[in-house]
């Protein structure tokens, strides 16, 4: 049984590996049951695994390798947490493995699409199940270099890859910061192993200003992957990658890992109460900024991005106050419904060709009603309605913010409120009013130079609708079950609290009924959110026809608050400012003087000795006999 | 038997004699010569100190140096003629082919 750990692992990079060298070579057909089935077998002893654990609660240990004295048991656990953790991974991972095939199969690089969707599984995998900080950085590099890939899998559009480009190298930021941090733990406690960090806190003994840095600089790395505020600009520009891989990564899973990172690593976080409420405000900064910064996008894609922004912010927010189990769950209901999101976003996407904007689209729902009702289940789930899912777990966190700390309670209500507005803009404009119409060539034509952002690329002319195909449309009616059914089945028997209860044993949790207070203000924030929205952008709405004029000029909002122009002013542009100085002065005339400095100079001493080599017979026996009589003098005279 | 510095300073004139023949002559068979001159002068050492010791090693190196210097005469005369057959005269100072 302990063999499944590592080949849960090993599968999908096997499969990678083998993708890659076969990509062109194999039919589509092939790579597609050779990825899928990959993936699907990592599924099942994930499950297999969930099983076992179910029966006795302890968990199951594989030991990889070994890394001398540093870490003598490189190894994989499979607790609750991994465990939980991993259904959401391989078993989403599964089904947009499924989409993939019928979404990406009419593109040339489809076998190295999937190759590189394979590595990402096996990263994730990786990263979720090592029992050690060494194997959690492996990981969480590896999933960044997936991310890198996909994100500029159309490496042919320079956005792509400027955006690929950008999002590694804000990863790298964190991902500093979280080597420092690891860093200090084995030089605290000599031990990178989770169990043994843990017991080593708990006995007390570290000085607690240790244990606050050690918090913040982990931090540091989950605030990087996760897209939150302050190195949150990367997430909107990733939507240059296909929307299967926004789905899986950048809503699902890996944006998700710095939520991961800080339910393992809680003692460190139960310690330190400045580095707990660090985390909660980062959450509820994200939480609300995201959700405004939605309001105001125009991409369909970057809506859906800062709509992750913004959970993943939740997701902080109850990690930060202790509420671990809240925000996994949190996690795990965010994975189903968006992904059903971002992939029902794709068939809309498909059906305008790869026009992502949605001031061109509108009364999609006469249309196409499975996308309809795809985007209204998930954005019902989304704003936390209930039953849907999502009403279940944001409800928890919000309750956990009610007891502890009632201005994070109210940023998160507010956030709450902004969601429901701005997926009552979303649904209101892609699938309600009147289809849009191009008014005159030239505007079409503006319209066209307009979209320079993300769309995925596809070969096909022939306009709107084609039907989806079951690849596509079966994963996607799975996932949107799951957004309905997930947060009351998994809420009624608290599962949740009484499945991850093994893996936050220092913390003694108990079940809780609903906080109907709570529960209650939040359905009617929601209630109010969706009546505001559908009162401003319904099909009648007061801002309906401002928000359609492909003129208007962006806001804050539409510039995501200028984030970036702030960003480039403080540190892209003196960067590039000394670049130029090291390029037209330094370079040319510093480092290329000295090495044209010693070419020169050999040059003159050349064209000196070259009077020497006269050729002259007699001149060169002259220097012969010189030559004697000085070696002669020289034994003579001195020995 | 005179004093052995007779037979040394001979010797070292002949041979200085040589040398500057070698140096400042520009007909190439008077630089033949010369080098014949300086060989004979390493010659009359060897034989000299030969005697001197009362074995037959410098008798021996003296001959070889003959052979030797057979030798060179015959190649040295036939780079001359090849010299001669391209040029028409010979003149040490214009044959300066060694710089290419």
């Amino acid at each position: 049984m302990s063999l499944f750990l590592p080949a849960i692992i090993l599968l999908p990079l096997l499969s990678a590996a083998v993708l890659g060298f076969f990509r062109n070579s194999w039919s589509k057909q092939l790579i597609s049951v050779v990825s899928c089935s990959a993936v699907g077998a990592s599924f099942l002893m994930v499950l297999a695994l969930l099983f076992k654990f179910n029966g006795t609660h302890e968990p199951i240990h594989a030991v990889l390798t070994s890394w001398g004295p540093i870490l003598p048991e490189f190894g994989l656990v499979a607790d609750s947490l991994s465990l939980w953790w991993m259904v959401v991974v391989t078993g989403a991972g599964l089904l947009i493995h499924i989409y993939s095939t019928g979404y990406m199969v009419e593109d040339l690089s489809f076998g190295r699409f999937m190759a590189k969707l394979n590595f990402f599984i096996y990263a994730m995998s990786l990263l979720v199940l090592s029992d050690n900080f060494g194997g959690l950085l492996m990981g969480w590099a590896n999933v960044g270099l997936a991310s890198y890939m996909l994100i500029g899998f159309y490496f042919k559009k320079p956005s792509a890859s400027a955006a690929s480009m950008k999002a590694f190298v804000i990863n790298m930021i964190g991902e500093a910061g979280m080597i420092a941090g690891i860093a200090f733990i084995y030089a605290n406690y000599g031990t990178l192993k989770f169990t043994e960090v843990f017991d080593a806190i708990k006995e007390g003994g570290t000085p607690l200003f240790s244990i606050t840095l050690i918090g913040l600089l982990l931090l540091m790395g989950a605030a990087a992957k996760s897209a939150q505020f302050p190195l949150h600009t990367w997430l909107p520009n990733a939507m240059e990658g296909p929307t299967p891989v926004s789905a899986l990564i950048h809503a699902a899973t890996m944006v998700t890992a710095g939520v991961y990172l800080v339910s393992r690593v809680y003692p460190i976080y139960e310690a330190s109460h400045t580095a707990a409420l660090t985390v909660a405000w980062i959450g509820a900064i994200g939480a609300l900024g995201g959700s405004l910064i939605a309001l105001g996008q125009t991409d369909i894609k970057r809506i859906l991005a800062f709509s992750t922004l913004s959970q993943v912010g939740y997701m902080f927010l109850g990690n930060g106050l202790g509420a671990y189990v809240a925000a996994d769950f949190h996690f795990l209901t965010h994975a189903f419904f968006k992904a059903a999101l971002f992939l029902g976003a794709g068939i809309v996407v498909h059906h305008y060709n790869g026009d992502q904007d949605i001031r061109r689209m509108g009364g999609l729902w006469q249309k196409d009603k499975f996308a309809g009702w795809v985007f209204l289940i998930g954005a019902l789930a989304l704003i936390g309605l209930p039953p849907f899912a999502g009403f279940f777990s944001k409800d928890e966190i919000l309750a956990a913010a009610w007891d502890h700390n009632k201005v994070l309670f109210v940023i998160g209500l507010a956030g709450a409120a902004m969601t429901a507005i701005y997926n009552t803009r979303l649904f209101a404009l892609v699938f309600l009013g009147k289809p849009y119409e191009a008014p005159k060539a030239a505007a079409a034509k503006k319209g066209k130079k307009h979209d320079d952002h993300g769309h995925d690329a596809h070969g096909h002319d022939h306009d709107h609708h084609h039907a989806t195909p079951k690849s596509m449309s079966v994963p996607v009616g799975i996932l949107t079950f799951l957004s309905v059914v997930a947060g009351a089945v998994i809420f009624m028997g608290h599962t949740q609290v009484h499945f991850l209860e093994h893996s936050f044993e220092q913390l003694h949790l108990e079940a809780e009924p609903i906080n109907w207070l709570v529960a209650g203000l939040s359905i009617v924030i929601a209630l109010a959110g969706i009546g505001i929205g559908m009162l401003l952008y319904g099909p009648n709405g007061k801002l309906r026809a401002k928000e359609l004029d492909l003129n208007a000029k962006g806001g804050a909002l539409l510039n995501m608050l200028y984030v970036d122009q702030i960003y480039a002013f403080l540190f892209v542009q003196p960067v590039r400012d000394l670049a130029e100085v090291i390029g037209v002065s330094f370079d040319p005339k510093g480092v290329d003087g000295v090495v044209n400095g010693l070419g020169e100079s050999a040059r003159l001493i050349g064209s000196d000795l070259r009077a020497l080599q006269s050729g002259h017979t007699t001149r060169y026996i002259a220097s012969i006999f010189v030559g004697v009589v000085l070696v002669l003098a020289y034994f003579v005279l001195v020995i | 038997m005179a004093s052995i510095n007779a037979y040394v300073a001979l010797a070292s004139v002949l041979f200085a004699l040589g040398g500057i023949g070698v140096l400042v002559r520009r007909s190439p068979i008077t630089i033949l010569m010369s080098v014949e001159l300086m060989l004979n002068a390493a010659n009359l050492l060897f034989i000299t100190f030969s005697r001197l010791h009362g074995n037959q090693d410098g008798q021996t190196m003296a001959f070889l140096v003959i052979t030797l210097a057979a030798a060179e005469v015959a190649i040295g005369l036939a780079i001359i003629v090849l010299a001669f057959r391209k040029k028409a005269h010979v003149d040490i100072e214009e044959i300066t082919e060694l710089k290419n």
